[in-house]
């Protein structure tokens, strides 16, 4: 059986940068509904330790604030390869690194999964604060439904 | 000599937080010379202010994301001390894995994904896959999986520890699992043979620089100090009074930080791997001496750059120490021992540990129901700034007649050559469909 990890990735201190954690959790909480192979790990903000993490599964799912300059809780579903990153890093360190840079160290390095997909979440406010904003939060339930929707059917092709 | 330079580097990148470089030359004279710390102050010491002393080692544990083992330790060894309880020797050993543990994990990833680039003439760790150095990348990112798992089996995750409690360990790791442990550490050492040899390669890159300071770390009779030893100055020897640091961690305020300095016998010092291996050297295990023969790193060296060198030095001395810890725990048998009972008590603890930056002391006084009534914490990145601004001020005005670039470039390897780790930061992505 593949195994398949669901990775949340972001800072809920940074107000929406946290809704890939949110939906995680939310995920967590209906394991059930989810196939046996599927783990779920807090990516947190990322960085180097998630080339670790990715060498481990066979088919990933990044759950992330992305902007894309779509609506306020727009969702895409993506691969890697569909964009091209426009992040300034601020602070190359360990703590902010891109992860769509991550992810090609890890292609590089022959160790990446062979099924990778981002479920990108538009964010509206990414300024310091614990609460996800308004208009955010009144769509994390379905897009909690959508994700857990694509994860079945990833799962189901395999 | 450059008639006028500006530079200013806000903020300094490939080290964790956030600095500045401001030099200002105008008709040759330096008018500013200054390393920046602008961060906000974080609070920890008040937020554990009332809390009980169950509670004291998570709540440090995340004052870092990279030394949380480290600050783990200090946390857990003031509050022990403060309740007097005293360790098993089982957990002693067990704290001196996770000690190897940490430091590997944050010198390789200093060495190889932070100073490497600058060595190897590139701006990042990602431009490096696809040369001819892809096969040392590889190598350096299965050392730091393997430092990785070393603390997930140790400390129950590999960062911010769950299984390091007052009194002993919540979990114990069996044997199995440890001569698993023990062959990757074995395996470990040929490869970090093969990545110092590349370092070797290019070490000349890095600035022939030195300035005479002092150095401050633990050091012990019994071992290369990290987990134990007392207070230890390259000027003035040992100073066993642990809970009298203060005589020796002189901190203070300058108006261009937000962090403090500190000062010692001079007028800074530094602490870090470079202090540690200039204090105890003789300690090191042979593989790692090898490794610093190699080099040519000798006791005492004042060239700031070298901490790089020394880190690695150190990395293979961790490997080694942990591999004799392992075989000591196999042979006398793991016992499935639960944590020390621990009463509540009024009293004054201080822990101090060696972290990958340097010499950290936590200082607990819990009142008689095991609250904590006030904290201090000393951080290592607090105690290099004064000494890196001292590098600073002596090393400009021998490559003032450098162009900008390489002026600003110089100095950014210094800085980053003490590994500072100054906070934490944000992340997301920003994308554009293609």
């Amino acid at each position: 059986m593949k195994k398949v990890g669901v990775i949340g990735i972001g800072n809920p201190l940074r107000r929406d940068d946290g809704i890939g954690i949110v939906l995680l959790e939310k995920l967590v909480e209906r394991r059930n509904e989810l196939p046996e192979n599927v783990d779920f790990v807090n990516g947190g903000t990322g960085g180097m330790n998630l080339l670790h993490i990715l060498a481990r599964y066979d088919v990933v799912v990044v759950i992330d604030a992305v902007n894309f300059d779509g609506e306020v809780g727009e969702s895409k579903l993506f691969k890697s390869e569909d964009v091209n990153s426009q992040k300034i890093p601020i602070n190359i360190s360990t703590h902010e690194s891109d992860i769509l840079k991550v992810i090609q160290l890890s292609k590089k390095l022959k160790e990446c999964p062979s099924k990778l997909f981002i479920f990108g979440i538009q964010p509206e406010d990414t300024s310091f604060g614990q609460t996800i904003s308004t208009n955010l939060e009144t769509v994390v339930e379905s897009l909690m439904f959508c994700l857990e929707n694509k994860i079945k059917k990833i799962c189901s092709v395999g | 000599m450059n008639n006028n330079v500006d530079i200013n580097v806000e903020h300094v990148t490939r080290v964790e937080g956030h600095g500045n470089i401001i030099l200002n030359v105008k008709k040759g004279k330096i008018e500013q010379l200054q390393w920046q710390v602008s961060e906000a102050p974080r609070f920890f010491e008040a937020m554990l202010r009332g809390r009980h002393y169950d509670e004291l080692r998570s709540i440090t544990s995340r004052i870092c994301g990279i030394c949380s083992i480290g600050h783990s330790l200090a946390s857990l060894k003031a509050t022990e001390d403060a309740l007097g309880i005293n360790i098993s020797m089982q957990t002693a050993v067990l704290r001196r894995l996770a000690i190897n543990a940490e430091n590997m994990q944050s010198h390789i990833l200093h060495v190889g994904y932070l100073a490497a680039p600058d060595l190897l003439g590139v701006g990042s760790v990602f431009p490096l896959v696809g040369t001819k150095h892809t096969d040392t990348l590889l190598k350096i990112v299965k050392l730091h999986r393997l430092a990785n798992e070393m603390s997930d089996l140790i400390c129950g995750r590999t960062v911010h520890p769950i299984r390091l409690v007052v009194g002993g360990f919540s979990a114990i790791p069996t044997k199995r699992q440890l001569l698993d442990l023990k062959k990757k550490l074995e395996d470990a050492v040929k490869i970090t043979k093969e990545v110092a040899g590349v370092v070797n390669s290019v070490v000349g890159n890095f600035p022939d620089f030195h300035r005479e300071t002092e150095y401050i770390g633990l050091s012990s009779d019994k071992e290369y100090a990290l987990y134990d030893g007392d207070i230890t100055s390259s000027d003035t020897g040992k100073h066993p009074d642990y809970k009298d640091y203060k005589s020796v961690m002189d901190e203070y305020v300058v108006p261009q930080s937000t962090a403090k300095h500190a000062k010692h016998n001079r007028d800074s010092y530094m602490v870090g791997a470079l202090a540690r291996f200039n204090l105890n050297s003789k300690q090191l295990h042979p593989i790692a001496q090898e490794v610093a023969n190699m080099f040519g790193l000798k006791p005492i060296n004042y060239n700031p750059f070298m901490n790089n060198v020394a880190q690695l030095v150190e990395f293979v001395h961790n490997i080694e120490d942990s591999i004799r810890w392992i075989d000591h725990l196999v042979s006398s048998g793991i016992k499935d021992e639960k944590p020390v009972n621990t009463i509540a008590k009024a009293g004054r603890g201080v822990g101090i540990v060696e972290v990958p930056r340097g010499i950290l002391v936590h200082d607990y006084t819990l009142d008689k129901n095991g609250k904590c009534a006030k904290a201090n914490c000393i951080i290592p990145t607090n105690q290099n700034h004064a000494n890196i601004q001292k590098d600073m001020e002596e090393f400009v005005p021998q490559i003032i007649d450098k162009p900008e670039k390489e002026i600003e470039l110089s100095l950014e390897m210094l800085v980053r050559a003490y590994d500072p780790c100054i906070s934490c930061s944000t992340h997301y992505l920003d994308v554009k469909f293609i």
